[in-house]
């Protein structure tokens, strides 16, 4: 009995695991409550409550033999997009479905595909490519290309050491926005050759939250309105300060140059 | 005619710099590719079908056809469907209507602020509901099949 008690706690704290993992790379709501209530009928669940948000997973756990088991987590980070791990993880899922490991082992493979490494290299390639082609895309030259990808690389430097210094996404979104507005216009006042426009419409499509606006209006019209009201907000609220930071820039260097 | 070539070209590496930011497997990047010029393709289309004026209408239409198409690819790669959507829907992102819409702000021209900040909304707004219908006719499919 405290045996099997113990094991229903390892696999809950892995679903927990695996929950949090799935929501971090970009999942909808929708897959992650599917996912888990699937791996735990497959481990011999009798009945499965599961209930996602974008910041918590509940899950309660019913086995045959009448025992229960309710465990939380709180998430913090939801914002990721990481679509290498989210088919890794459904590969996994589809896998313990015919066949279950046991828990600790799941836990460990959760484990490994969640602290996989970032590329830093692919996003920099990411960035510089994204913001160069946009650029064009949008109507800019050759030479606005080339200038939109090195702000591309300005902008991957704040990410990667800016972010992190931040105390959340919006003043990150607010202070990423504000100094590659400023390096913009600055840009394209000593060169006038160079489109401020074309430039910072390019720069724009790495920092605008639009797929996280698509999601969340996915998640209220799949049913989950609570995570797409969250995702929403912070979609919209990320909006104004990226909105914030390029109008201040732009307003700077007009007045001050 | 030339201007949609390189608009076509260009979102489609674009969307492939996408993929690389947000980590999709290499093997799936000429899936990417294509979806970008179906999804731009479509909008194109759309738009010209319908007389240029709007964005909502062609919108939905390219979001619908891209979702579809994500759908397809995810069936045949046994990958969620997301991976494939997300990546080619980024040339319908409104960068450029959202970045009229602060110019117009600094400008204090605030008629045309309005204009352009609606346009970004309901250009949003349109992929969500096209790729939602898709969504739903998927579900549908696949319960019915069974």
């Amino acid at each position: 009995m405290e045996n099997e008690r113990k094991k229903m706690t390892k696999l809950v704290h892995a679903l927990l695991c695996m929950g949090e993992a799935l929501v971090s790379c970009g999942a909808e709501i929708f897959r992650v409550e599917d996912t888990l209530n699937r791996v735990g009928y497959a481990y011999g669940a009798s009945n499965m409550n599961v209930f996602v948000i974008t910041s918590s997973i509940v899950i309660t756990m019913e086995m045959p033999d009448g025992q229960l088991m309710t465990h939380t987590r709180r998430i913090r980070n939801a914002n990721g997009t990481d679509f290498t791990r989210l088919e890794k993880l459904n590969e996994l899922s589809r896998e313990i479905s015919s066949s279950p490991l046991p828990p600790e082992k799941l836990e460990e493979r959760i484990k490994e595909i969640a602290s996989g490494s970032c590329r830093k290299r692919e996003l920099l390639a990411g960035y510089v490519l994204a913001s160069a082609f946009f650029t064009v895309f949008f109507g800019g030259s050759l030479y606005d290309a080339a200038a939109a990808g090195v702000v591309g690389v300005f902008i991957w430097i704040l990410a990667i050491y800016l972010m992190p210094f931040c105390m959340n996404n919006v003043v990150y979104q607010f202070s990423a926005s504000l100094l590659s507005g400023l390096l913009i216009c600055v840009a394209a006042k000593i060169f006038p050759g160079l489109s401020m426009e074309h430039i910072m419409i390019g720069d724009i499509m790495l920092l605008i939250p639009g797929i996280m606006f698509t999601n969340s209006l996915r998640d209220v019209l799949l049913g989950d309105t609570i995570s797409g009201a969250m995702r929403l907000i912070e979609a919209i609220l990320l909006t104004f300060a990226l909105v914030l930071g390029f109008v201040a820039a732009i307003w700077i260097v007009g007045r001050a140059l | 005619m030339r201007d949609a070539i390189i608009q076509l070209i260009t979102g489609a590496v674009g969307s492939v710099g996408f993929a690389l930011i947000f980590r999709v497997r290499k093997s799936y990047f000429l899936h990417v590719l294509a979806g970008s010029i179906l999804c731009w393709g479509s909008y194109l289309a759309a738009t010209a079908a319908l007389g240029g004026t709007e964005v909502f209408l062609p919108t939905l239409i390219s979001g619908f056809v891209t979702a579809i198409f994500a759908e397809i690819l995810a069936r045949v790669c046994k990958a969620p469907s997301t991976v494939f959507f997300m990546t080619s829907i980024i040339p319908l992102i409104p960068g450029r209507t959202l970045f009229y819409f602060m110019q117009a702000i600094v400008r204090e021209q605030y008629s045309q602020a309005s204009n352009y900040g609606m346009a970004t909304f309901l250009t949003a707004l349109g992929i969500a509901l096209g790729m939602s219908a898709a969504w739903t006719i998927c579900d549908f499919s696949r319960k019915i099949g069974r």
